[in-house]
C-alpha cells in the first residue's frame, strides 16, 4: 500500500515527512510529479533520501499540464502544437524521474484531447524505459457541473487500453482507477473494476462528498459518497495484486500539523484493514487447503459464499457440544484436530474473537498459516430459479 | 400498426405524465376532466401513467394487486373511456411507462414470471390500444448481482427479445431509459447510462428484427443524478432518442420537480444542465414530444393550484421548443 506524498513531504526538506510515514508504517509511496514544476533533478533529493530509508515509490503521477483549461478562451490562448509540446516534454520528463525512482507504473491524464498516435509515441519512450503508463478514470467541469471525463465510461476505457496495447504489441498501457471519481461520475464501482479486471495496475483509494474534487481519508465521507462494498468486492472479485495508492492530503491540510503523526497512524490501521479487506480472496487462494475456526454465523456466511470455490477441509469450534455435528454440511471438529494438519493448509477464523483464538492456536504450538476471515463484504448472491 | 408521427408544427409538441392528473382517481373517475386539464394547460400529448396501476413500491416487497390478472378484453373495456377521453378531448397519448421493475431479484419465479409473462405483454396490448407509439422499460438492475454490466443487460436483452416479436407486430416501441440506483445510501449509475453502448445495442436489435422495435428515454433528473453529460449523451444517442422524461432535481435525490427549480449557487447556476439538454436536442434534430414526467409537483403543490402549475409546466415547455427551434433555424442560415 502506497500513501501520496502530497501534503506529508516537503520537497524542500523531505526527511522530516519520510520519518513520519515510516513511524507510522509505510514504506512506499507515490510521488506526483505534478506537486511542483521542475525537471528531474528536482526530484533527485527526494528519490535519494526514500532509497536510503527504504521508501519505494512504486508508482508517479504525470503532470496534469493543461488539464484545468475548461473553458473555449483559455483553450484559444494556447496553440494546439504547444500544447502538444508541453505536454509530451512533461511526460518525457516523467518517465526519466521513473525510471530514476524505479517506477513501475505512471499515471497519465489525458489533458488535450491526445490522438492514439500522440499515445503510442509516449507508449514506446516508456516501454523502452521498462515504464507501464496508466490511463485514469477522468472528471471534467462542464457548463459549471462535474459530469463524466475521459475513460470515465467503462466501454471507452477498455476501447482505449486494449486498442493502445493491440497497436504496441506488448502491455504497455493500463488503467488506474480513481474512487474518487467513481464517486464524482456515480459509477457503479463494482461492475466497473470488474469489466477493468487485470488492465487495472492501480486504484487511488481516497473518500469524497461526492459533489467536490476533494482527497479524504478513506471511510469519512458523507452521503453519498464512496460504495466502499463495491469497492472491495471489486478488487477481490479481479484478484487484484497492483498498487494501491492512499490519497488523503484534503485530510491531512484540515488537520493542526501538531497531530498529523497521529492522523498517519490512524490512516495506517484504516489502509491495513482495507488491504486485509481487498485481499481476502487470494489470501483464500493462496492455500490450497483451508479449515475454519468457528461454527456459527460468520461460518456459515463463508460457506453460502465460498464454500464451493474454496472449500474447507472441516471447521472447529471450542464448544464441545458441536464437536461431531455439521454446519452447512461441513463437519465441526475439536480445535485439538487442527494439529494434524496437511502442510500448507491456511487457517481462517471465522469469529470476532480473532485475537484471543490466535492465541489459543499459538499456546497450541500452532505458529503458522493462521488468517482472519471476516463477512464485511461478502459476494452479493442472486437466486436465479 | 400505430403510426409514428413526426412534428411538422413550427414547434415541438409538449406533454406531460397523467399520473395525479387522470389515473390518480382510478377506479371510479371518468377520465375527461383529467385530459380537459392537460389540454387547458397547454399540452397536446400525454405520457400515461400505466405504471400508476401496479406500483413498484409493492413490487419491491414482493407483492403485486391483480389489475393485470383481468383478461385482455376486461382490460380494453377498463382502458376505452380513456381513449375515448383523450381522442374527444385532442390529447395524443405519445408515450406510456410499463410497470416496473420488470425483474424482482431475489423474489419468487412465480411472482417474476407474473411480471413477465403476463404484465409486460398485457402492457403491450394497452399500449397498443390506446394508439400509443412507444413505451419505456426499465432494464433489470442486476450488474451488482452479476458481476458486471454485461451480464445485467443480458437479462434485460432476454426480456426485449421476449417483447419484441410483439412490438414490431403492434408498431409500438419499447424505450430503455437512462436508470440510476442505489447502493445503501450512495446513489450510482443505473442501466442504460452508457450512451455509445445503448446506440450500438439498439441498432444491433432494430437490424435483426427489421423494425424500430427499440428505442431511447432520456430521463433529465437520472442523467443529473449521475452526472452525465447531457449534450454527449444526447448526440451519441442521435435519432436513436425517442422520447423524454423531463424533470429536475438538486442532483442528491430523485425529486421530479419542475425544470429550473434548483441551482447550483445564488448565481443561479441551475443543478440540471439545460442548456446541453436544448443543445443536444437541436443537434440531433429531435422531432419527438417535449415530455414532463413532474407528477410529484402536483401533490406538493395545494390542490387548486394544479391547473396553474401545469399551466406553468407548459410554458417551460414552450421555452424548450421555442430555444430548439430558434437555434435550429440559426444553424440551417447559410454562412
Amino acid at each position: 500500500m502506497n500513501v501520496s506524498f502530497k501534503s506529508i513531504i516537503n520537497p524542500q526538506k523531505p526527511m522530516r515527512g519520510i520519518g513520519e510515514l515510516q513511524q507510522s508504517g509505510f514504506d512506499s509511496i507515490m510521488l506526483p510529479i505534478d506537486y511542483f514544476d521542475g525537471t528531474i533533478g528536482d526530484y533527485a533529493g527526494i528519490i535519494e533520501k526514500c532509497k536510503e530509508n527504504g521508501i519505494r515509490i512504486p508508482v508517479a503521477y504525470a503532470p496534469r499540464t493543461f488539464a484545468e483549461m475548461t473553458t473555449e478562451n483559455d483553450v484559444a490562448q494556447v496553440s494546439e502544437e504547444s500544447i502538444k509540446e508541453s505536454i509530451k516534454k512533461s511526460i518525457d520528463e516523467s518517465i526519466k524521474i521513473c525510471k530514476e525512482a524505479g517506477s513501475r507504473y505512471l499515471i497519465v491524464d489525458s489533458c488535450w484531447n491526445e490522438s492514439e498516435e500522440f499515445l503510442l509515441e509516449i507508449g514506446k519512450e516508456a516501454a523502452a524505459c521498462g515504464v507501464s503508463l496508466l490511463m485514469r478514470n477522468q472528471y471534467k467541469n462542464s457548463r459549471n457541473r462535474i459530469v463524466r471525463g475521459d475513460h470515465a465510461e467503462i466501454s471507452q476505457a477498455l476501447e482505449l487500453v486494449d486498442g493502445l496495447n493491440h497497436k504496441m504489441g506488448e502491455e504497455v498501457f493500463g488503467f488506474c482507477v480513481d474512487t474518487g471519481v467513481c464517486a464524482l461520475c456515480r459509477n457503479d464501482v463494482y461492475p466497473f473494476l470488474t469489466a477493468l479486471g487485470r488492465r487495472i495496475k492501480a486504484v487511488i483509494l481516497r473518500d469524497c462528498d461526492g459533489y467536490h474534487d476533494v482527497h479524504m481519508m478513506l471511510f469519512s465521507g458523507i452521503q453519498p459518497a464512496i460504495d466502499w462494498p463495491g469497492v472491495v468486492r471489486g478488487l477481490r472479485k479481479i484478484d487484484f495484486d497492483g498498487e494501491m495508492v492512499i490519497d488523503f492530503f484534503s485530510t491531512i491540510n484540515a488537520f493542526p500539523s501538531f497531530l498529523r503523526p497521529q492522523l498517519y497512524a490512524l490512516m495506517k490501521s484504516v489502509t491495513d484493514y482495507f488491504c486485509w479487506q481487498a485481499g481476502m480472496e487470494l489470501r483464500l487462494k493462496r492455500y490450497p487447503f483451508r479449515v475454519l475456526f468457528g461454527a456459527g454465523n460468520m461460518c456459515r456466511k463463508y460457506m453460502k459464499a465460498y464454500a464451493e470455490k474454496y472449500p474447507p477441509l472441516f471447521t472447529c469450534d471450542n464448544n464441545p457440544d458441536l464437536w461431531g455435528t455439521e454446519i452447512c454440511g461441513l463437519e465441526v471438529k475439536p480445535p485439538e484436530a487442527l494439529k494434524d494438519l496437511p502442510e500448507n493448509c491456511g487457517i481462517f477464523i471465522c469469529n470476532i474473537y480473532y485475537r484471543e483464538i490466535e492465541e489459543q492456536l499459538r499456546e497450541m504450538g500452532i505458529h503458522k498459516n493462521i488468517e482472519y476471515f471476516n463477512d464485511d463484504y461478502m459476494p452479493p448472491v442472486l437466486h436465479f430459479e | 400498426m400505430i403510426e409514428k408521427k413526426k412534428s411538422h408544427s413550427l414547434y415541438l409538441p409538449i406533454g406531460i405524465q397523467t399520473k395525479n392528473i387522470i389515473t390518480d382517481a382510478y377506479p371510479d373517475a371518468y377520465p375527461m376532466e383529467g385530459f380537459e386539464m392537460i389540454k387547458r394547460a397547454g399540452f397536446s400529448c400525454c405520457d400515461f401513467s400505466l405504471n400508476d396501476y401496479l406500483q413498484n413500491t409493492s413490487l419491491y416487497h414482493f407483492e403485486h394487486n391483480d389489475f393485470f390478472s383481468r383478461s385482455e378484453n376486461d382490460l380494453r373495456l377498463f382502458f376505452e373511456p380513456y381513449k375515448e377521453a383523450a381522442q374527444i378531448v385532442g390529447i395524443q397519448i405519445n408515450q406510456m411507462h410499463m410497470p416496473y421493475p420488470s425483474y424482482v431479484p431475489n423474489a419468487s419465479k412465480e411472482f417474476n414470471d407474473y411480471l413477465f409473462y403476463e404484465v409486460a405483454p398485457k402492457s403491450m396490448k394497452i399500449c397498443a390500444f390506446l394508439e400509443c407509439p412507444y413505451i419505456v422499460v426499465h432494464g433489470f438492475k442486476l450488474s451488482r448481482y452479476l458481476g458486471s454490466e454485461e451480464a445485467e443487460w443480458q437479462k434485460t436483452e432476454e426480456f426485449i427479445e421476449y417483447l419484441a416479436p410483439m412490438a414490431k407486430e403492434l408498431g409500438v416501441t419499447l424505450c430503455v431509459e437512462n436508470l440510476y440506483n442505489s447502493t445503501g445510501s450512495h446513489i450510482i449509475e443505473g442501466p442504460c447510462c452508457d450512451a455509445g453502448k445503448a446506440a450500438s445495442r439498439i441498432d444491433r436489435i432494430n437490424e435483426k428484427y427489421g423494425a424500430e422495435v427499440l428505442g431511447f428515454c432520456f430521463d433529465t433528473g437520472h442523467a443529473n443524478l449521475i452526472g452525465l453529460d447531457f449534450e454527449d449523451f444526447i448526440t451519441t444517442l442521435g435519432s436513436r432518442l425517442k422520447v423524454l422524461h423531463i424533470h429536475d432535481n438538486d442532483g442528491i435525490a430523485d425529486l421530479h420537480q419542475i425544470p429550473f427549480t434548483f441551482t447550483k449557487s445564488r448565481e443561479n447556476i441551475s443543478s440540471t444542465d439545460w442548456e446541453g439538454f436544448i443543445t443536444g436536442l437541436c443537434k440531433i434534430q429531435f422531432s419527438g414530444v417535449l415530455s414532463f414526467e413532474t407528477a410529484p409537483v402536483l401533490t406538493a403543490f395545494p390542490a387548486v393550484m394544479k391547473q396553474d402549475v401545469l399551466g406553468f409546466i407548459a410554458n417551460i415547455g414552450k421555452y424548450f421548443g421555442e430555444e430548439i427551434k430558434m437555434r435550429a433555424g440559426r444553424e440551417e442560415m447559410p454562412k
